[in-house]
């Protein structure tokens, strides 16, 4: 049903109504803004990505097949614009500060949300310290949570590469996770001060 | 199972991605395998690590600026890519139709051999083609001018330039309509 409606949504758009267009963005705007800050690392490029992305979209509707998933196809043009731009910045570690996302969330306590942040924190910073090639998978399927097949559409790679990389990355992540609580545990029993359960192992 | 199963494998398990039958097999050497299980037990807490990830908000003026910067374009044209993918359709048709009469030709080949080929092999194509090359034939005749085959030999002959420079044009073409394709893939 939901399909139908974009489907109807992007018919209207093909036919140059801009208000079905601004119900596109509406819907997809987290999903294509947290695409962008995640590969970018940074809010205010990241809003450049994504206004790029949709209107390459916008320009792009008149070749969409509707029928097609939408969504992959709006994340490829969005994941192509941001490796662009992190080619043109010439730096592909980007994110370096790891900095949390600002969020609507508030549930926790102080210290259990402090804590989550913080684990956040260091997963963000081990994701945004992958290249750039694996980062896109793990983005696109984790965070953005599509499926493996719809991976590989957005990417324009066979499927077995897709996993490939994700596993790949998946190894990274966890590696580089173990090395942090490693040492942060180090730093800890230097400074007397008392440790916390490691969260590299995230058990 | 004796062998540990490869990461790569309990990547798949942990995803999902494995028939019934081989994580049935995976499960019961999870039971028996330390090693195994304190991988996995990893793996799965990364994956729900990573799906619990706090995505960052969209600013609020993402949609504006958005929209702003779309109301300012033309709408979308769909009618010039329509006449695009046509127009490629034909030139391909084209370039397609005069490699393959240079390389009759080229062996020696007539119209005649084809034909006789197609009737053979073919015989309700052939009675279709006949009926069209007659009909062709029948409208020459009225508009006094040469039959089927001839007319094509004898542009051949008359301009023989015309052929590298259609194929000249549909490869141009084929260049152009690169624009239209889908966005590049990942390096």
């Amino acid at each position: 049903m939901a399909l139908d409606a974009e489907t109807l949504l992007i018919e209207r758009c093909q036919a140059g109504d801009p208000e079905a267009f601004a119900a596109l963005v509406r819907r997809y705007q987290r999903q294509v803004y947290a695409l962008a800050y995640r590969l970018v690392g940074d809010r205010a490029e990241a809003e450049d990505v994504a206004q790029e992305a949709f209107l390459r979209c916008y320009r792009s509707l008149a070749r969409f097949r509707t029928g097609q998933p939408f969504g992959p196809w709006l994340y490829r043009i969005a994941t192509n614009l941001a490796l662009d731009h992190l080619r043109r910045r010439g730096r592909a570690a980007a994110m370096a500060s790891g900095e949390p996302p600002p969020t609507a969330e508030r549930t926790a306590g102080p210290d259990e949300e402090a804590l989550r942040r913080e684990d956040q924190r260091r997963l963000a910073a081990a994701i945004a310290n992958l290249a750039p090639e694996y980062r896109v998978p793990v983005v696109l399927f984790h965070l953005q949570g599509l499926p493996l097949a719809e991976v590989a559409r957005a990417t324009g790679l066979p499927l077995t590469a897709v996993k490939n990389r994700l596993y790949r990355a998946r190894k990274m992540l966890r590696q580089a996770l173990r090395d942090q609580d490693n040492e942060a545990t180090g730093r800890c029993r230097d400074e007397q001060v008392p440790v916390r359960e490691p969260v590299g192992s995230l058990r | 199972m004796n062998r540990c199963p490869s990461e790569s494998q309990w990547e798949a398990f942990v995803d999902g991605d494995l028939s019934p039958a081989r994580c049935r097999d995976l499960a019961a050497h999870l039971a028996v395998c330390g090693r195994c299980r304190s991988l996995v037990d990893d793996m799965l807490a990364l994956k729900a690590a990573l799906d619990s990830l706090t995505e960052p908000e969209p600013p609020p003026t993402l949609v504006g600026s958005v929209m702003g910067r779309v109301r300012r374009e033309p709408p979308p044209q769909r009618g010039v890519h329509l006449r695009a993918t046509a127009l490629h359709a034909l030139f391909t048709a084209g370039v397609v139709a005069e490699v393959a009469a240079l390389v009759l030709a080229a062996v020696g080949i007539t119209p005649q051999d084809v034909a006789g080929l197609i009737a053979l092999r073919w015989p309700g194509l052939f009675s279709v083609l006949t009926g069209a090359a007659g009909l062709i034939d029948a409208l020459a005749d009225a508009l006094g001018g040469p039959r089927g085959w001839e007319v094509a030999v004898g542009i051949l002959r008359q301009s023989p330039w015309l052929w590298p420079a259609s194929l000249a044009l549909g490869l141009g073409f084929l260049l152009f309509i690169r624009r239209y394709r889908a966005p590049k893939e990942l390096g």
